[in-house]
């Protein structure tokens, strides 16, 4: 028994220790790929640094970030918050069968969103659609922990907004409603919905519209990875949560050119699939606009598409119905929604946001 | 610096550890102090001038109140000045801001604050050498002749910011030789574990449902409630987790600090609370404030007014703010009440406990509730005036069930009353003892990653 106190004591002081000399010992990172942030660097010494106490700050600052294992430690905390029952802390629920999904926060901006977008189609001369898409919290809700109560739901929201709005609605409540069960609509580990997702609401968009949709088998479907872990995974690592798989409807590239800020590109950055953040696979994250061009198509129109990082996977089924698509991306595309349908003579817009992220998204603020 | 950080337990308490069991046994102290102001002036570089005044003052006046035994006024004269020193200190760092406010809203004048902050642990260490110095006076322990000696008790840091209050007396002989042998300090580690163990792993925790509560724009009374619970949890095991983790790591340089809390919320009344809440501090009030201002030796209409005195000061103790005052009355009340009636007694016992805990949360409301207009609402919404119950408040009870259950089990000698039953049966003890070493080898490392996760900041919103 004495052996077990003794034990105990070396083991503690000792993990305590080594902790701290492997974190000294080993060189220090730049960045976090799991928090998306910069880390604390070693700070640099000053004697009024040190008087004002920010020298000790910056230097408990950097020994917390700078500590070895932070991954590993994450997930022995999140898996520890499970066992003990937790269903929901830094803004996630975790869920049945490895679910992981972000909160819905009561809106507060809903009248002033529907304002804008009624603004806009009022005096816009193309013609507007609103696609409003819904996420995993109102679509899967029979995996969410039990007694959870919403003081507005985002089929709530959507539904004020799609009312007052004035644009051609496409909702898609109804139509995830009844295929959740057989297609993977959303990521269990990040705030996106899915590539089969983004082509069931492309169906419903060309109802709207009068298209005749692609049918899946046009596309080659792709499985592009199969070790994505996103931004919901991040809020709370646990240590035996599976991978997702990401996926991709690939088609002939003959005839279509696509344009970002920087030049000339694919409508998929590879590179990003061997980096953390997978999801920026589909149209290189964010960008502030990009332009497609299809030679394949003749109909006349242009499209504008005024989006959240949401349309970035259901841009590539778009392309097929216009000759040409901008892709706006508002918080870093600064001269307005109005500007863009001028300058590029635009039939169409189309607004696509996702319910979660919409009431505080500043891409709201861009749209003029 | 705290204690529940990566960088005290990853490198100042190991590298103080080894430092300090490598030196020879005469320069303990002055590593012990060097590593204690270190610890201090991690957050508080400035403010170590003030632990220098305090520590100085009190020295010197300990040496001329022995040098000066004869003459009593002169005596008197250098007990006083260390009292009027200590209290002034507090007075302009903790008081001056309220006084200041509570002036301008009374005067309408608009005297602008001090804006001092308040420096780490001064309601602890300027308590801690006035005792000296009335102790020296008294007689009850002679003065300390080495300034590095007292300087070293003022200022160690496993009691120097949330205490115990550790009163010179207590460690006199062992701040000049003292033994550890290896069984102490193990037990003195398991010590320092199990109140780390409290701070993160359950008032930290419990502590986030307390601040979803007190953020709501109303509650109904089940919300409330729990809220409450929360609370009285957060402080008794953050507190109490301090408190162990100073007396485990006293022990393991072989100092006995006093204890401080013995299982407050398995109170029958509340001067039994009293007995077991935060002790070094009702036995500092009872022996420096209380005792001589006759105690119970005066008839009972001075010993309520006694009471009432003490209890006013302990609330203010704990904060500048008039809330406090408020809290530390309503015990003030309670107990008066308690000895003139003697309520609890003639209720079952179930029922006096039951008494005892609904005043104590209560009295956390009090506490917690800086704002008294707040404090007002919370009040009526746990008698139900904004409804009984809704599922938020059922969610959150699901969502903090397990940490509560835990919670409610270690604030109980549920381990201890286990260990005495089985003390007849040895194996039935040896198999206890190790399934509870394992466990904590376990915490250990859970507890780390608390830790960790307390500095681990994802930053997404500009990701999509």
């Amino acid at each position: 028994m004495k052996m077990f106190k003794t034990a105990l004591c070396v083991f503690s002081i000792g993990f305590f220790a080594l902790c701290g000399i492997i974190s000294a010992v080993m060189s220090d990172k730049d960045f976090s790929e799991d928090e998306n942030r910069s880390l604390e660097q070693l700070p640099e010494f000053s004697v009024q640094a040190l008087v004002d106490g920010d020298y000790q700050q910056q230097l408990d600052t950097y020994l917390c970030d700078q500590t070895a294992f932070r991954g590993g430690f994450m997930r022995v905390y999140g898996t520890a918050q499970k066992l003990m029952g937790k269903c929901e802390y830094n803004n996630i629920y975790l869920c049945d069968d490895n679910w992981i999904i972000d909160k819905y926060n009561t809106p507060k901006n809903t009248e002033m969103i529907a304002k804008k977008l009624k603004n806009i189609a009022d005096t816009s001369p193309a013609s507007c659609t609103l696609m409003l898409v819904p996420t995993a919290v109102s679509i899967y809700d029979e995996v969410l922990p039990a007694g959870l109560d919403f003081e507005v739901t985002q089929k709530e929201t959507a539904d004020y907004i799609f009312s007052n709005s004035g644009m051609t609605n496409v909702s898609l409540w109804d139509v995830f409603e009844s295929e959740k069960n057989d297609t993977r609509l959303f990521y269990k580990t990040d705030h996106h919905w899915t590539t089969e997702g983004a082509y069931i609401a492309y169906t419903e968009y060309c109802k709207a519209m009068g298209f005749e949709a692609l049918p899946e088998s046009c596309f080659d479907v792709e499985r592009v990875s199969d070790s994505f872990f996103g931004t919901t995974y991040s809020k709370a690592l646990t240590a035996f949560q599976p991978a997702d798989e990401m996926y991709a409807y690939k088609q002939s590239m003959d005839g279509i050119t696509v344009t970002y800020a920087s030049g000339e590109g694919e409508l998929y950055w590879d590179e990003y699939l061997s980096k953390k953040d997978k999801y920026s696979y589909f149209l290189g994250s964010n960008q502030p606009i990009v332009t497609i061009e299809n030679e394949n198509v003749s109909n006349g129109r242009t499209l504008v598409v005024v989006k959240d990082s949401y349309a970035n996977c259901l841009v590539p089924f778009l392309i097929n119905h216009f000759e040409k698509v901008v892709v706006l991306d508002t918080r870093y595309y600064r001269n307005g929604v109005t500007y863009a349908v001028e300058q590029n003579e635009a039939t169409d817009v189309l607004f696509c946001f996702n319910l979660n992220t919409l009431d505080t998204d500043t891409a709201v603020a861009g749209i003029f | 610096m705290v204690f529940s950080g990566i960088p005290f337990l990853f490198y100042f308490l190991p590298c103080f550890l080894a430092l300090y069991f490598v030196v020879p046994k005469k320069a303990r102290n002055a590593v012990l102090l060097v590593f204690s102001l270190v610890f201090y002036a991690w957050g508080e570089p400035i403010y170590i001038s003030l632990l220098l005044i305090s520590s100085i003052v009190d020295y010197t006046n300990g040496r001329l109140i022995e040098r000066f035994d004869d003459k009593v006024a002169v005596k008197r004269a250098f007990m006083c000045l260390s009292v009027i020193v200590n209290l002034g200190l507090m007075g302009v760092f903790k008081y001056s801001g309220l006084i200041v406010e509570t002036t301008n809203s009374l005067l309408g004048t608009a005297i602008s604050a001090p804006g001092v902050e308040l420096p780490l642990g001064i309601s602890f260490f300027t308590f801690q050498t006035m005792s000296y110095s009335i102790d020296v006076y008294r007689k009850d322990v002679k003065a300390e002749h080495n300034f590095l000696r007292y300087m070293t008790y003022v200022c160690m840091f496993p009691q120097l910011v949330a205490g115990p209050i550790v009163r010179y007396s207590d460690i006199a002989t062992e701040l000049d030789d003292r033994k550890v042998t290896p069984s102490q300090f193990q037990d003195g580690f398991i010590r320092f574990l199990m109140g780390l163990f409290k701070k993160v792993l359950i008032a930290n925790q419990i502590g986030s449902l307390w601040d979803y509560v007190i953020a709501l724009d109303e509650r109904t009374a089940a919300m409330a409630w729990l809220g409450l619970v929360a609370f009285s949890f957060q402080i008794y095991f953050d507190f109490s987790g301090y408190s162990d983790m100073a007396v485990g790591m006293g022990k393991m340089l072989g100092f006995t600090y006093p204890e401080n809390f013995n299982y407050p919320y398995i109170c029958n009344s509340i001067t039994d609370f009293w007995r077991r809440w935060h002790m070094s501090l009702s036995v500092w009030f009872r022996d420096y404030v209380y005792i001589p201002l006759g105690g119970n030796r005066k008839g009972k209409a001075r010993q309520i007014v006694n009471i009432m005195i003490v209890w006013s000061l302990t609330g203010l103790w704990h904060g500048a703010s008039w809330n406090f005052l408020l809290w530390g009355m309503y015990f003030g009340v309670i107990l008066s009440l308690e000895k003139l009636v003697n309520v609890p007694k003639h209720l079952p016992k179930a029922l006096q406990h039951v008494r005892a805990v609904f005043l104590v949360l209560i009295g956390w409301m009090i506490f917690a509730i800086e704002d008294l207009s707040v404090m007002k609402n919370y009040a009526l919404e746990l008698f139900g005036t904004n409804g009984l119950c809704n599922s938020d408040a059922l969610f959150r009870l699901r969502n903090y069930l397990g940490i509560i259950i835990v919670a409610l089990v270690i604030s109980m000698p549920v381990y201890k009353k286990l260990r005495e039953k089985l003390s007849a049966h040895k194996t039935a003890l040896a198999v206890v003892s190790c399934a509870g070493y394992v466990t904590m080898a376990v915490l250990v490392v859970v507890t780390a990653s608390m830790i960790v996760a307390d500095s681990y900041n994802p930053f997404l919103y500009f990701r999509f």
